[in-house]
């Protein structure tokens, strides 16, 4: 075996490394969803009327009751690594179970929208839809597809959080060595950010 | 070999772990609610000027997600290498869009 | 450094097994399983090349139809780009090479790395499955165009979502190299005494992760459009299929630095070391590929000139493209003023660098040619266009890979090639690469269209020298292979620094021990590519 020792080893513990990987992770996060709103903002620029016709379909109570319930989740998560750096593990859990809690309220809360949709057939290929003006028919199917893709990130993100309190538990994740927690809360707040925008592009056409 | 009880500490990184109070998160969580009733009134009453209700949405919406990131994903507390590459993804997110839509405008 | 009796256990003999390798952490292992894969997806494509070529041999139907043609190039554009050019420098070179250039055990995140081979199998698979379900690969090119894509029979969804699982690789590759270079550099090794190929790793890697995503959202709206039957892309359903264009550019633009800039950085590795000479503006050269890579990002609509955008936007891409011209050019110029009065030691690596100079330029020039709005018209859908790509891609990117494999194949397997029969089969290649394309560019200027499987009588001729020179490149790639392969079981062993260079992974026995090193690497005081420092110590 080698008898040195490399400082510079990528074995070695490297937390400004992990959260380092993640943000740039999270980079191609927003890029992701960029192209998504590269698509949104021209076909708004380019049907702007349908896309306000279309918009009075959604909810915009339940959006802002979605949007308030992120935030909260935001700040349990945020408040979680606090208390994990000061050494109050039990509350870092109670908070991180709160964030998932969270996380399955603002899941609920867009089946019940969902299914709205689907009653009115609004889905692509449902009657209703098939009615609607090409315009209209973009605007629903950019709802269903960004809306779904950051739902998608929810699950991913809950369940990460998840996987994080497991680890907690097994003393992986202590005060001492926090970074995974800290990735798990980039994320999630990642999520939130989209949300923050996805909000006001569909609900707040007025 | 491995190392697993303390982190690597090169040039530029924090030099303490920042610990942000329970308060001032609470704080912050305010704010962005505050800001997300104004970006709701805006928009179904009609407070502000009409035509500018996109770009006051869209203003109100980069202010709550800069909050975000600075307090609660702690990048004010980061290293600055991550903000401003930060500052270039979204420099080349903006050029993406620019130089699309200036293909639309002038179609 | 005197070579020790007995040698560290190297990472070949460390652990055995197929699961030792398929499960490795290990950056090198990893590179070399990377390798093979890569290797043998060239090799199917370039047979998918060759049948191409041999269709045609002559005007009217030779061997296959119009549609199994279309099926054919699409296939092989899509394993030639996703899985040969797009891995083959950073996933292969840049995994075993970037961690013991910069002088540490392995990259940022090893599991990572593993991981992001695995996606590469997997969207190899995909790839592949698309030839046996269905009604066959996808027949609409590798740029996968609206409203065709959303429309034809093919497999064009399992083809797309193969491109999507392999862009994740090659974002995953991309963050571990940046974090990598970011970290895990060695004591005492500033930035501007990186090797230039780190560099080069470096501006790719910024590339991979903040282009990549735009294509994989794209290629999501394909699938989704295909599978709920909405109309994103398609004009008949309100759709514009300029914004898909837009969207695919966005990214595969800065994708052709993604194939060529790591190619860039291998040259200017082998260049000073057969110079025997200090790389010529060391800073240019690093400068000039962060500067490719951030260009690179605003010329996207020069594939569109032709497609219907709009005048001005016209204008404006054409002019920006130009400005990329530059950095490109100011590393030939770096790179051929290495070479003057260095001595110059003839070898097959550095054969492979004067062809890629060589051929990188008629790429570059040819590609101004269409970068201009008024001559892109007339040759837009020529092959003009074909000739130009595989110029840069080819005659670029993938002979600066086959040089390089020759540079490291002592450094990689311990061995060293026979350097009679490599030089043979380096002539055949470069005859028959430019015996190949340079035809295609004469027949673009005349009018010849491309993507057809069938042409006019008059273009017989010039498609006749380049299918013949299809046979002899082939030639030369198999004769080059079997070399290598013979050499590895035959071929002498191979000292720490067979060619004399002067960067780290010179300093480590070949192949390398787990660990990379048996002795703290030491960082040259001044430039990585310091040949008097050489001598003397």
């Amino acid at each position: 075996m080698a008898n040195f020792v490399l400082a510079n080893s990528g074995h070695n513990r490297d937390d400004e490394a992990s959260k380092f990987g993640m943000w740039l992770f999270l980079f191609t996060e927003l890029l992701l969803f960029g192209g998504l709103f590269l698509v949104y903002t021209i076909y708004r620029y380019l049907n702007s009327e349908a896309f306000l016709h279309a918009s009075y379909e959604l909810d915009v109570i339940m959006g802002t009751i979605n949007t308030v319930v992120l935030l909260t989740s935001s700040l349990t998560v945020a408040l979680s690594i606090t208390a994990i750096q000061k050494g109050n593990v039990k509350l870092s859990l109670w908070l991180i179970t709160a964030t998932i809690l969270f996380a399955l309220t603002f899941l609920v809360i867009k089946y019940f929208e969902w299914s709205a949709k689907f009653e009115h057939g609004l889905f692509p290929g449902m009657d209703h839809y098939n009615h609607l003006e090409p315009a209209e028919k973009m605007f629903f199917f950019l709802y269903f597809f960004m809306t779904g893709l950051h739902g998608l990130h929810v699950v991913i993100g809950g369940a990460l959080l998840g996987y994080i309190m497991w680890d907690i538990k097994k003393k992986e994740v202590t005060p001492q060595n926090y970074v995974f927690l800290e990735n798990g809360g980039l994320y999630w707040h990642l999520v939130d950010i989209i949300w923050i925008f996805l909000f006001p592009l569909f609900y707040l056409i007025h | 070999m491995a190392n697993k009880n303390t982190s690597r500490h090169l040039p530029g990184d924090p030099e303490v772990h920042h610990i942000i109070p329970y308060k001032f998160h609470i704080g912050i969580w305010v704010g962005l609610i505050i800001l997300t009733v104004m970006t709701v009134l805006v928009s179904v009453m009609g407070i502000s000027l009409v035509a500018f209700s996109v770009i006051t949405a869209l203003i109100i919406a980069s202010a709550k997600a800069v909050v975000v990131a600075n307090y609660f994903m702690h990048l004010k507390y980061e290293n600055k290498l991550i903000t401003w590459l930060m500052g270039v993804t979204m420099l080349l997110f903006v050029v993406f869009i620019a130089f699309t839509a200036f293909d639309y405008i002038t179609r | 450094m005197s070579e020790a009796l007995s040698q560290p256990v190297n990472f070949f003999q460390a652990k055995k097994g197929l699961f030792s390798w398929i499960f490795s952490t290990d950056h090198k292992r990893i590179g070399l399983l990377y390798f093979y894969a890569i290797i043998s997806f060239f090799l199917v494509a370039m047979a998918l090349g060759f049948l191409m070529r041999l269709e045609l041999i002559a005007p009217g139907e030779t061997i296959m139809d119009a549609k199994t043609y279309n099926q054919v190039f699409t296939l092989h554009g899509v394993i030639m780009i996703f899985l040969f050019l797009i891995p083959s420098v950073p996933a292969f070179f840049g995994n075993f090479f970037l961690p013991i250039m910069i002088g540490t055990d392995d990259v940022a995140f090893p599991k990572v790395n593993l991981m992001s081979w695995w996606l590469y199998v997997l969207g190899g698979i995909f790839a592949l499955l698309t030839l046996v379900v269905g009604d066959g690969p996808a027949d609409t090119g590798w740029t996968f165009y609206a409203p065709y894509s959303v429309k034809t029979g093919t497999n064009v969804t399992l083809a797309v979502l193969a491109a999507f699982i392999l862009g994740f690789s090659s974002i995953l590759t991309g963050l571990n190299f940046i974090v990598t270079i970011h970290r895990l550099r060695a004591p005492g090794m500033g930035w501007f005494k990186m090797p230039l190929f780190s560099w080069a790793l470096y501006a790719t890697a910024w590339i991979q992760l903040l282009a990549t995503p735009i294509i994989g959202i794209t290629l999501l709206m394909i699938v989704a459009e295909r599978v709920f039957g909405v109309g994103l892309f398609d004009p008949a359903l309100g759709g514009d299929p300029i914004l898909y264009q837009h969207l695919f550019w966005i990214y595969s633009h800065p994708a052709v630095y993604i194939m060529v800039l790591p190619a860039m950085g291998l040259i200017s590795e082998m260049i000073p070391t057969f110079a025997k000479r200090t790389i010529f503006g060391y800073k240019a050269i690093a400068y000039s590929s962060l500067a490719i890579a951030f260009i690179g990002y605003f010329v996207w609509g020069h594939h569109m000139f032709t497609s219907g955008m709009s005048g001005p936007a016209r204008v404006i891409f054409s002019i920006l493209t130009f400005l990329v011209a530059v950095p490109s050019a100011i590393k030939v110029f770096n790179w051929v003023a290495t070479l003057y009065k260095g001595s110059i030691d003839v070898k097959t690596p550095l054969l492979y660098s004067m062809a890629f100079i060589f051929q990188f330029l008629i790429g570059g020039l040819t590609g101004l040619v269409i970068g201009a709005l008024a001559t892109d018209i007339h040759l837009h859908d020529t092959y003009f266009v074909v000739g130009h790509f595989h110029y840069v891609m080819f005659g670029g990117a993938g002979f600066a890979f086959f040089g390089a494999l020759h540079y490291w194949f002592p450094k990689i397997w311990g061995k060293m090639y026979n350097e009679r029969v490599s030089k043979i089969a380096f002539t055949l290649m470069f005859i028959g690469f430019n015996f190949l394309y340079f035809p295609m560019l004469i027949l673009g200027i005349m009018g010849m269209p491309r993507r057809y499987y069938d042409y006019l009588e008059d273009f017989t001729t010039l498609n006749v020298i380049s299918t013949v020179g299809s046979w002899v490149l082939i030639a030369g790639i198999l004769l080059m292979i079997i070399n290598l392969i013979r050499s590895n079981k035959t071929g002498e062993v191979a000292t720490r620094n067979p060619w004399g260079g002067t960067t780290l992974e010179w300093q480590t026995p070949s192949p390398p021990p787990v660990h990379n090193f048996d002795a703290t690497p030491v960082v040259p005081e001044g430039s990585p590519y310091d040949h008097k420092m050489n001598k003397t110590g």
